[in-house]
């Protein structure tokens, strides 16, 4: 991703020339960590439209001196993306029988054997509340603190989501000769 | 512990879908930018329409009743003078005036509730007095009789410097028609009266006077108003609907418990059992989650001892280790006091039958609430959900419903009361947000009332 100072400083000036180009660098990227968050098609399009708005209506706060343009576009992208799964009210904050407790990451490293489809798959298969957590700690690097300010829930509420989310993903993935076998959903 | 694979795969650019390029979304994009451009500016005004619309509702809900009040005051104070309204008059007619004057049964009083007197002091003949102990302006005396006049023919002509105060009982309201003296005074004698007279008649004013009896009619009921304050307790049914199996899990798992509601309301009587009533409740609805699970688990015990086997002869013992399952059952209780507060604005059609110092009252209408909060848990998905201000399962805060009450009061004195409600809600809308989920809760409620009539 090549995004020049001439293009974001075009851009600043609303050309839609420079929108076009940046769109065409940054959307693969862009659609890619949607489609992560997002399991529906006709959802995903119009997050992806809603990202590049808010891009280009934000692009004169981006400073270079502060980062790279990838991961601001990343950081936009999935605060947009929690933003709309916390309005559609589908991130319930649900419990079930058993206590929670902290669960360790080193499940985890299997995930790291799978292809981008098997990962999909699980990812789409994953309960959206624990999913939304977990891709918002684990890949996009937010806290507990900076997730519960930004879905509105308790921090506490925050770290037993992922707690779970890990749970799900341990018992949702058995590998055999260094394969993932999905077997059963649902937490 | 850092996961830079797994976030490298997940961030994997991934080809754009045919439908994505940019001269398909670029319209889509620009029509967002516009959009949250004018949001921006919207929202320095429009910060939250809704939260706007509940003030706008209460300022308006609010500032009725301050005028409805502000129009009883006024009516008050123009009922302070009920003579010159209620007083018609016929052409000029000097021979009646003496007739009158020397009429025995034209110098009583048609009714003790008049007592006004008019005297005019011997060194300001110019001027009528019309004595009471309230003082009034006389820029109001003066609306207040050219008004007359175009209902009625010329009562009198009033100098410009006469005083007007008032005292008198002011209901109920009598129409007569008033003989000369009558105009003058009802108590005064008659040395008096005729040195009242004849001032007004050396200024040559027109003066009339009928000549009919006095006739006396006697107006029962005058449009008025009442303030209630109420508080007291409720309790409500969450009224989950047949959708899923989820409404039978939640229905056996909530049970209601008693709230409370306090309320002002104002009633308008404008016929003399007819009323209209509107006003602002507060109530607090509660109930309690239940959840009971039973959970029975294999777990499986290593090199378990299962028996020991001894030689009847030798004596020696072996003990028998191998694995086996154990059933371990595990029990969970969560046990939640669930709230919901309401702010609700009732518009009620009323009837009231009297009986002595008793006034049962019955009214129907309908409610206009905002939910303000909501906190809780329940049953969602099989799962035990918690609900609070961030996480909305109860997300339709705005209701309608309908209600109808039934009141007793005891009249304590000219203008309290006290008295109990019975009233009974029922939400047209679902106040859940939950596709799975139905629930057109109603509340039912018991309040204790003081109320005031002005």
């Amino acid at each position: 991703m090549n995004i020049t100072k001439d293009i974001i400083a075009r851009c600043k000036q609303k050309d839609e020339a420079a929108y076009k180009v940046i769109y065409q660098t940054c959307a693969p990227y862009v659609y890619a960590i949607i489609k992560n968050y997002l399991s529906e098609q006709e959802e995903r399009k119009d997050m992806l439209q809603e990202v590049f708005a808010q891009i280009f209506l934000s692009i004169h706060r981006f400073d270079a001196k502060k980062g790279n343009f990838k991961p601001w576009v990343a950081k936009i992208t999935a605060n947009r993306c929690a933003v709309h799964l916390r309005s559609r009210n589908h991130l319930r904050v649900v419990f079930s029988m058993e206590e929670v407790v902290e669960e360790p990451r080193e499940s985890l490293a299997l995930l790291e054997q799978l292809n981008r489809a098997d990962l999909e798959e699980l990812l789409t298969s994953m309960p959206e509340g624990y999913r939304t957590v977990f891709l918002l700690n684990i890949i996009d690097g937010y806290t507990h603190e900076e997730i519960s300010q930004l879905l509105k829930i308790k921090v506490q509420t925050s770290r037993s989501q992922l707690a779970r989310a890990i749970k799900w993903i341990r018992r949702n993935a058995n590998i055999q000769s260094g394969l993932l076998k999905l077997i059963g959903y649902g937490a | 512990m850092e996961h830079n694979e797994l976030r490298k795969k997940l961030r994997e650019e991934l080809p754009l879908p045919n439908e994505l390029g940019w001269e398909q979304m670029q319209e889509g994009i620009l029509e967002q930018m516009a959009t949250a451009e004018q949001d921006r500016r919207g929202a320095f005004f429009f910060f939250n329409w809704k939260k706007l619309l509940v003030v706008s509702l209460l300022i308006l809900n609010f500032s009725i009743m301050a005028y409805l009040i502000h129009l009883v005051q006024e009516k008050e104070e123009l009922g302070a003078f009920p003579v010159a309204v209620e007083q018609p008059l016929s052409s000029h007619d000097p021979k009646s005036e003496e007739s009158i004057l020397e009429s025995k049964t034209n110098t009583e009083s048609p009714n003790k509730n008049l007592t006004n007197k008019i005297t005019t002091p011997k060194s300001t003949e110019n001027q009528l007095l019309i004595n009471k102990n309230t003082s009034t302006s006389l820029r109001f005396l003066n609306n207040f009789i050219e008004r007359s006049y175009d209902e009625e023919v010329m009562l009198y002509d009033v100098s410009e410097q006469r005083t007007v105060t008032n005292n008198s009982p002011l209901y109920p309201t009598i129409k007569y028609p008033i003989p000369t003296n009558k105009l003058v005074s009802q108590n005064a004698a008659f040395a008096t009266l005729n040195s009242i007279i004849h001032p007004i008649e050396s200024q040559k004013k027109a003066i009339v006077f009928p000549t009919a009896n006095p006739k006396i009619e006697v107006i029962t009921f005058k449009p008025h108003y009442a303030l209630e304050l109420s508080g007291g307790m409720n309790n409500w049914n969450t009224n989950y609907d047949e959708v899923s199996t989820e409404q039978n899990i939640r229905s056996v798992n909530e049970t209601e418990l008693t709230g409370y509601q306090l309320a002002a309301n104002l009633k308008y009587y404008f016929n003399p059992n007819w009323y209209a009533s509107t006003g602002l409740a507060f109530q607090q609805l509660n109930h309690r989650f239940n959840y009971e699970n039973i959970k029975t688990e294999q777990v499986e015990e290593r090199d378990a001892l299962v028996g020991i086997a001894i030689n009847s002869i030798s004596g020696d013992s072996t003990f028998i280790r191998q694995d086996r399952s154990v059933d371990v059952t595990q029990k969970r209780s969560v046990q939640h006091y669930n709230q919901h507060q309401l702010l609700s604005i009732p518009v009620h059609l009323g009837y009231e039958w009297n009986y002595k110092r008793l006034a049962l009252s019955g009214n129907l209408g309908g409610v206009f609430s905002v939910r303000s909060f909501s906190k809780g848990k329940t049953w969602v998905d099989s799962e035990i959900a918690t609900y609070d201000r961030e996480n909305q399962i109860y997300k339709k805060r705005f209701g309608l419903g309908v209600s109808a009450q039934v009141q007793l009061n005891y009249t304590l004195t000219n203008n309290f009361y006290i008295g109990g409600n019975i009233g009974h809600s029922n939400w047209l809308q679902n106040w859940s947000a939950e596709p799975t989920i139905r629930s057109r809760p109603s509340t039912t409620q018991i309040s204790i009332i003081l109320g005031r009539k002005f």
